[in-house]
């Protein structure tokens, strides 16, 4: 067990690694470089070259006219100490802009990816125990609608009649300003009218697919010989739904969950655009915009790091759920 | 504006960056201003002050940006126009300038009197005066802005007049359209210390507690508005009867426009609306036109073996039908260019009078083949299957540059790159995001592509600067490679031909103070330009801007001269011609 929780936990380091080197390497190779643009801009500004050469290298922690070798030294050497340089065109530095945005955004996909577990579980073993009924047919169909709708559809769509429309909830932002104490009802209130669109485009149509992950596994185990023998030993349904199909069904689902949170992050640079929400994807979709590389690899890292660090919970903690994988030097959950 | 670049926000954003880093030349974008006095537009005349507030959007996220233009990548302009006054605006119904913060300018040979208004001050309650001013104009010479490129020292006569002496004399349009684009924002209480600074630090100061002069002030601004509520020390102060301004902001043009449609928002300051969306908007939502001055055109890079020849230029231009690119591309608000000469379309008939229609045309509304067709072998060129190519046997091949994201530009393009390849050309459209668009250029990584023709705003209705920008170019550094010196082209009077070199020539305008003097030589500059073609000056466009005008938002009408200045939602309350009915 110590074995295979050293070796998780080195790949853990290891992926970020290769993240943080590909990211640099990658924005090397963009056409006319990262700061060209920025080198342009700041000459036309009238600051010496040398001003301007001094700007770029505390822009990114590197020195453009060392060699690679050495910028790359430099670079990770500061990424080691959370320095992820500063933001171009915020002049900030990208880990307070990170800071400031991705409590938002891990709250929406945090929420949004409970909600459709806990929907998509609902319903999926709802379906299953009564396979074939009048429910489950009306529920696979609205799943597979679901399912087929891409989120950023949704989103517009929801923005459209309840907040433009009817005007039941904000049309952008994150809370309303107006509130100053941060620890009020109010505030509290604010937070989630907010986050309420944002959240029901991000979990509706998953939660379908979610239901229909959920039938399919509650069925196939409902087929398993121990249910069969639960149910010869005369225990009751809800003691066999929960305790058998249900734990056994979700199992799979459990470090899809983990993994989910990890790359619905990604997805939330179209969805905060959408709703004007001031998180981390809108962030990166304003950097990809304005080739804001630091701040673009800012948010590259935080985003792969959540991944991986799902990846990892994941693995380390599906054991403690399974008993049939915990001794298994083998048993990662992907 | 920008980022959801549809329209031409990135520009914009662009343009003023670059005019105020004092690279475009001159003067600044929009002029915008106010006259002297107590309004000759809508005026409110009333002392009731209602507290409503108008929504305005945006899309420069607040907490990003900030009041001080020196610092111009997190600028707001949008924001910083409301709390600010400018010199003079530009108004674009009448082509004069109204004077806002300046109650008087002249100039005599090379002394330019500034004198600011007596009643003009801070919010605060302080006079704005020559100290203010001499600061700013101190801040501008660190920072290379353009107004000192043809000035040599200043000098302050009193607390409300100072002097400008300019390096020789100029032509007094150029020295206006660059002194109307300042804005008094420089108090200084808040800049002085700058002065003595190195330009860095100016540059990259974040104000975000700004003291203005205008008919707002800052209230608040947080990740999701500005909050600008009246200030009561403003000269038109009277003007103004509603207590909030708001300035909303939305990341894309999509948001805006539900806003607008919706009722959420009540305006947009710049905003490009396909015209399927106009027509879902309620009747109250009002659409301010304003020339923009700028536009689609198409840049060479003239070091190329093929499109260096001015005669592939010539035939290009014969075989594009500009009224076809703008059919496609959006007749509700652009326009072709009638002649092919570098001056803005609006303004043609009136710089080259009775010349007008000596200019070659290139067919507005037609694809000219058989004058291409001779053009290109008179080049040397020979069709073989269709495809025209070289001496050696080479099609002319390219891929022509143009913009992601800026959907009416993607038309257009699309547009031109079917009539040339139908025409015989094998061109593959290549777009790029719009900071590498530039870049290219810059780099003279090109062959051709899609550039705006005209630098925008109020000052290229003078055809200096667009005459300029297409030869000089400084948006590109160059990069399109323009050769310095002599051309032949056809006489401009008589037969034969004539020599000249017309970058000088356009440089000579900046110095020639006499009218008609101006007048020969920018027709002399155009009808080169008409010729040679250094760029494709071939559509321009309206801006869209947006207002409410309903039952509780009264908007002067249609006809009103106030509409036609830069921009309605920064000019149109000072004027009181955007007022609050009480309802």
């Amino acid at each position: 067990m110590l074995n295979y929780l050293t070796k998780r936990t080195a790949r853990v380091f290891v992926t970020i690694w290769a993240v943080a080197t590909l990211s640099f390497g990658l924005i090397r190779l963009l056409p006319g470089g990262p700061f060209t643009q920025l080198r342009i801009q700041l000459l036309r500004q009238g600051l010496p070259a040398e001003q301007v050469e001094e700007r770029i290298r505390n822009l990114q922690n590197i020195r453009p006219d060392a060699p690679l070798w050495q910028q790359y030294l430099d670079y990770m050497g500061a990424l080691v100490q959370g320095n992820l340089g500063v933001s171009i065109r915020l002049d900030e530095p990208v880990v307070e802009v990170v800071a400031n945005a991705a409590p938002w955004t891990i709250f929406v996909v945090t929420v949004s990816t409970i909600l459709v577990f806990a929907i998509g579980i609902s319903i999926g073993a709802l379906q299953a125990y009564w396979e074939g009924s009048r429910f489950d047919k009306f529920f696979t169909g609205l799943s597979m609608g679901a399912l087929s709708v891409p989120f950023y559809v949704l989103a517009v769509i929801l923005l459209f009649i309840f907040a433009y429309n009817l005007g039941w909830f904000p049309t952008s932002g994150r809370y309303d300003h107006s509130i100053e104490n941060v620890w009020s009802l109010a505030y509290l209130v604010s937070v989630l009218r907010h986050a309420a669109l944002p959240i029901a485009a991000y979990s509706l149509g998953a939660a379908g697919g979610q239901a229909l992950a959920m039938r399919g596994n509650s069925i196939q185990v409902l087929g398993e010989d121990y249910v069969e023998v639960a149910r010869l030993r005369g225990l009751s349904d809800s003691r066999i739904a929960t305790r058998y199909v249900g734990r056994n069904a979700i199992l799979p689902m459990y470090t899809g969950f983990l993994l989910l949170l990890g790359f619905r992050l990604g997805g939330t640079i179209i969805l905060e655009q959408i709703f004007t929400y001031q998180g981390l994807g809108l962030r990166l979709f304003q950097a990809l915009n304005q080739n804001d590389y630091p701040l673009m690899m800012g948010t590259f890292l935080v985003i792969t790091v959540v991944l991986v660090l799902g990846v990892y919970v994941a693995d380390l903690t599906y054991s403690r759920i399974d008993p049939r994988i915990s001794q298994g030097d083998e048993g990662e959950a992907y | 504006m920008a980022p959801n670049a549809e329209d031409y926000a990135d520009a914009v954003d662009r343009r003023r960056f670059l005019e105020l880093a004092g690279v475009t030349g001159a003067a600044a974008l929009a002029g915008c201003g106010g006259d002297g006095g107590g309004g000759d537009g809508g005026g409110s005349g009333s002392d009731q002050v209602y507290d409503v507030g108008f929504k305005n959007s945006g899309q420069d996220n607040p907490n990003d940006t900030h009041f001080n233009s020196a610092n111009s990548q997190t600028y707001s302009w949008n924001a910083g126009r409301m709390i600010h006054e400018r010199y003079a605006a530009w108004n674009f119904k009448e082509s004069e300038f109204e004077l806002a913060a300046l109650e008087d300018w002249s100039i005599d040979g090379t002394t330019v009197t500034m004198t600011i208004r007596d009643d003009l001050t801070w919010e605060d309650g302080s006079d704005v005066t020559t100290e203010d001013m001499e600061v700013q104009w101190r801040i501008l010479e660190k920072i290379g802005s353009t107004v000192w490129d043809f000035t040599d020292s200043i000098n302050v006569v009193n607390e409300k007049t100072m002097e400008a002496t300019l390096s020789q004399e100029s032509n007094p349009n150029i020295i206006k359209f660059a002194i109307a684009s300042l804005f008094m924002r420089y108090p200084a209480t808040e800049f002085e210390r700058f002065v003595d600074q190195p330009a860095s630090e100016v540059q990259s100061f974040k104000w975000n507690d700004p003291i203005g002069n205008g008919p707002w002030k800052l209230d608040a601004k947080n990740a999701q508005e500005f909050n600008f509520t009246r200030s009561e020390s403003y000269y038109n102060a009277q003007n103004v009867n509603f207590q909030t301004m708001r300035v909303l902001y939305r990341t894309s043009n999509t948001a805006i426009q539900q806003g607008l449609a919706s009722g959420e928002l009540h305006g947009s300051t710049s905003l490009f609306v396909p015209p399927g969306t106009v027509e879902t908007f309620p009747d109250e939502i009002e659409e301010v036109n304003i020339p923009a001055k700028w536009g689609y055109g198409m840049v060479f890079n003239h070091d190329d073996s093929i499109f260096g020849q001015r005669e592939v230029r010539q035939a290009i231009a014969h075989v594009i039908n500009r009224e076809e690119m703008v059919a496609n591309g959006g007749p509700r608000t652009k326009f072709p260019s009638e002649k092919l000469c570098g001056i803005a379309p609006k303004d043609q008939e009136a710089w080259l009078g009775d010349r007008f229609s000596d200019f070659e045309g290139y067919g507005v509304g037609a694809s000219q083949t058989d004058q291409a067709a001779d053009l290109m072998e008179e080049a040397g060129f020979s069709k073989n299957g269709g495809t025209w190519e070289d001496g050696d046997g080479n099609a002319v091949t390219a891929d022509y540059l143009s913009p992601a994201g800026w959907t009416d530009f993607t038309t257009m393009t699309n547009t031109i790159v079917d009539q040339l390849n139908s025409f015989g050309f094998d061109l593959s459209v290549s777009t790029v995001p719009p900071n590498n668009w530039t870049t290219r250029f810059s780099n003279s990584n090109f062959q051709l592509g899609a550039m705006y023709w005209l630098p925008g705003g109020a000052r290229s209705s003078f055809p200096y600067f667009p005459l300029r920008h297409q030869l000089v170019a400084t948006a590109i550094n160059g990069g399109h490679n323009w050769p310095e010196g002599e051309r032949t082209v056809p006489a401009y009077e008589g037969s034969g031909t004539m020599t000249l070199n017309p970058t000088e020539l356009v440089r000579s305008i900046s110095t020639t103070p006499s009218e008609s003097e101006t007048t020969e030589k920018v027709r002399r500059a155009a009808w080169h330009n008409n010729h040679d073609l250094p760029m494709l000056s071939l559509v321009s466009k309206f801006e869209q801007s947006w207002l409410t005008d309903n039952d509780t938002w009264d908007v002067v009408d249609e006809d009103h001269k106030d509409r036609q200045v830069k921009w309605p939602q920064h000019w149109l309350p000072r004027k009181g011609s955007l007022t609050a009915t009480g309802n």
